[in-house]
């Protein structure tokens, strides 16, 4: 059994720092069990050894009354004698010689007398008992011959402490009426010739100090118990203190004493402690000593017992805890954590449902709500988002040319072009007009901001090249002046890559203004090549920019294509991109132009383009929007057919 | 796309890896914010940089101007050639400081 989880070092490293509650609780339950049990312990223990300490003294006392008894007795045994002996001298005599021998006795010693059955005295050594009756204070009651009555008297006539000593005679009683203290007298003469000594239990004693604490000789010692279990004075002496004396009990205590006082006290000799009763008799102590180790002995057993009982007791309430606490708990508290680490990690769906007890309840409650709240919350701020997204892709679809032919009339050209936008980002553009008879201005651009601000800024973007376009500014004087315009304004820090050229119908040259856009290709004769032209800064960053106006040359028949990074950056699954060197192999198709569906040649290569990109990504999703412009050169109109 | 930040009093030194693409641009961008308040240099290192999109450019552009208003530049260290066309391309090169790897 463990008192402390050791198994906490298996558990998640989250956990290492943090103790788990139900460790916690048990070890302060541990705690407070191991302090109480050692608590009750200690009481138990502290009560066992008062009552023993009780015991014991009483135990002792017992012994060393039986030898104050034993003194008594055999004062008591002696008057007895002495008045069967006077009954013997007068059982021969006539009732009025026994009278007449009993008032005869000296008066000096103690009084004797003799009464009629009803304890009336009619014979006494002292003249003044005669007439007295006895039965006042003392009992007699007529009974056989052998009754024998020794009684304390309190007082009788005036006289304060009697012993009486009856026998009964054929009509009447013979009686003799000691003095205590005469009989206390004889009890210490013969006690001092021969101390009576007793055993206690199976190691204890009692023995005779004379007043200089001195062992008197003893005679012998017997079980009080049983009286054949006679032990021999040397047994007794062998275990008596090396020096014969008891130099622990102090003089002064010893002399305190009142007759009838008995002092408790625990005194050591032999390495051993005695539990020992003093008392003083006569010029005489009785001394009782009853051996500690033998008391404890008897309790020995019920301590043991106790304290097993306890630590069972314990053990059991410790597991019991144990149990009760991780069952109403800590499993209980770890399975909501479990549901709310499912729905931290995601799963908006996981209920908490803890409901054993009221604040379970509640708590699952609570908990299942606020996650409710919560999807709502987050429901409201998708939707939001998505409206935004819908509204910024409307703006830009809606803004972009998208009827094909634009210019049907116009032979010289076939033009197409085609935006494809990706759910978040927005901001490509595309844009054609005729700039005069001769001129078809158009551009490709790509606005760096996304949603609902990109798309503001591509409105404005596009329509402020356009009006500066067809105001008849040359297309590097129009980059200029838009990109002051766009760097007005423009908190948001958006700009914008383009690509604008002025195609002059008649020669095929494309006067060029490039902003920072990726380079078109040029097909030719079913070649593509990357018409790398000097760079130009993209707009809307750093006003006062200059930008120089490029050109490139068509043939009849040649093709450019426009295109954003929408395109050369498409990503598959394997985050690789479709890159530059893709689609200037796909444009370079050679005698197998891709095929007109009717749409016009342009729209075929966008087709072609469309579909080889989406090969690449092969259902990745689209992060940038796909744009593309391509145009045709027919020649002159003059030449055609030629 | 990971951002390791080293910062040595005023001077701010970011390494990014990976790819700066539309959806981790942002990310930059509010990594950017955190420190750039007492930045006197700021330099990024491209070394390990795959790809940059032009929200990436514009996240550069954006904390170039910031960096301009307070005083500080900015320097792009160790760029790889990918990145250095799409610089070259946009024009940007000329105005940023910018080193190729």
């Amino acid at each position: 059994m463990k008192l402390f989880g050791k198994k906490d070092k298996e558990k998640k490293k989250k956990t290492k720092k943090k103790k788990k509650l139900y460790h916690s609780v048990m070890r302060r339950l541990s705690l407070v069990l191991i302090l109480t049990f050692i608590l009750s312990v200690v009481a138990t223990y502290s009560v066992l050894a008062y009552f023993v300490d009780m015991e014991a003294y009483m135990t002792a006392k017992e012994g060393l009354i039986d030898v104050l008894y034993n003194i008594l007795n055999q004062a008591h045994e002696s008057y007895q004698l002495k008045t069967m002996d006077i009954a013997e001298q007068i059982a021969t005599l006539s009732a009025e010689e026994q009278m007449k021998f009993v008032t005869s006795l000296p008066e000096d010693e103690y009084r004797v007398c003799i009464t009629d059955s009803s304890g009336k005295i009619i014979a006494a050594n002292h003249a003044s008992d005669f007439g007295k009756n006895l039965s006042e204070r003392t009992d007699l009651k007529e009974q056989s011959l052998s009754y024998r009555k020794t009684e304390q008297v309190k007082d009788f006539d005036g006289i304060t402490d009697l012993y009486v000593y009856a026998l009964k005679k054929n009509d009447g009683y013979l009686v003799s009426l000691v003095n205590i203290k005469d009989v206390y007298d004889l009890a210490e003469k013969e006690f001092s010739a021969s101390p009576n000594c007793v055993r206690i239990g199976a190691f204890g004693w009692t023995v005779v100090l004379d007043s200089d604490k001195n062992i008197t000789s003893l005679v012998v010692g017997y079980d009080r118990k049983d009286d054949n279990n006679v032990r021999a004075l040397a047994d007794i002496y062998d275990e008596m203190p090396t020096d014969k004396t008891f130099p622990g009990l102090t003089v002064e205590s010893l002399d305190d004493f009142e007759k009838d006082h008995t002092l408790e006290c625990k005194y050591d000799f032999n390495s051993l402690g005695y539990y020992c009763c003093v008392r003083k008799v006569f010029s005489v102590y009785i001394v009782s000593g009853y051996p500690v180790f033998e008391a404890f002995q008897s309790i020995f057993f019920t301590v043991i017992f106790t304290v097993l009982a306890e630590i069972m007791i314990f053990i059991v309430i410790y597991i019991a805890m144990r149990v009760i606490i991780r069952r109403t708990v800590a499993n209980k508290i770890d399975a909501v954590n479990a549901s709310l680490d499912k729905i931290t990690h995601g799963d908006l769906e996981e209920k908490v449902d803890v409901r054993t007890t009221r604040e379970f309840d509640s708590l699952s409650d609570d908990i299942n709500a606020m996650v409710d709240r919560l999807k709502g919350y987050i429901a409201e701020a998708e939707a939001r988002y998505d409206s935004d997204l819908a509204v910024a892709k409307a703006i830009q679809t809606s803004a972009l040319p998208n009827v094909f032919p634009p210019f049907p009339d116009r032979t010289e050209f076939d033009l197409y072009a085609t935006m494809h936008a990706a759910k978040e980002v927005g901001g490509d553009f595309y844009d054609f007009y005729m700039l005069g008879e001769n001129t078809l201005g158009f551009l490709i651009a790509d606005v760096s901001g996304k949603s609902i601000p990109g798309a503001m800024f591509m409105m404005r973007a596009k329509s402020v090249i356009k009006s500066l376009a067809e105001s008849g500014l040359p297309p590097d004087e129009v980059f200029a002046e838009a990109n002051s315009s766009l760097c007005e304004n423009n908190d948001a820090e958006m700009f914008v890559t383009a690509w604008m050229g002025y195609l002059e119908l008649d020669t095929g040259l494309i006067r060029v203004a490039n902003a920072g856009h990726n380079p078109p290709l040029l097909i030719h004769k079913g070649n593509a090549e990357y018409q790398v032209l000097k760079p130009g800064l993209i707009l809307g960053e750093l006003d006062g920019i200059p930008y120089k106006e490029q050109q490139v040359q068509l043939q009849k028949g040649d093709m450019i294509f426009l295109y954003t990074d929408g395109v050369t950056e498409a990503m598959n699954k394997n985050e690789k991109l479709y890159g530059d060197d893709r689609l200037r192999e796909v444009l370079s198709f050679g005698k197998d132009a891709p095929q007109d569906d009717g749409n016009g040649e342009a729209a075929a290569v966008c087709r072609m383009v469309a579909e080889d990109v989406a090969l690449f990504t092969d259902g990745a999703e689209q992060s940038d929007d796909i744009t593309m412009l391509c145009i045709k050169f027919n020649g002159r109109r003059e030449d055609e057919g030629a | 796309m990971t951002v390791n930040k080293i910062k040595e009093n005023e001077k701010l030194t970011l390494k990014i890896e990976g790819n700066l693409g539309t959806s981790t641009a942002g990310d930059l961008d509010a990594e950017i914010k955190k420190e750039i308040a007492d930045v006197k240099e700021l330099v990024f290192d491209f070394e390990k940089l795959d790809y940059m999109a032009s929200a990436g450019l514009r996240v550069l552009m954006s904390t170039a101007k910031t960096l301009k208003k307070q005083g500080g530049k900015v320097k792009v260290v160790n760029v790889p050639k990918p990145v250095m066309d799409v610089f070259t391309i946009t024009g940007v090169a000329d105005v940023l400081n910018i080193t190729a790897l």
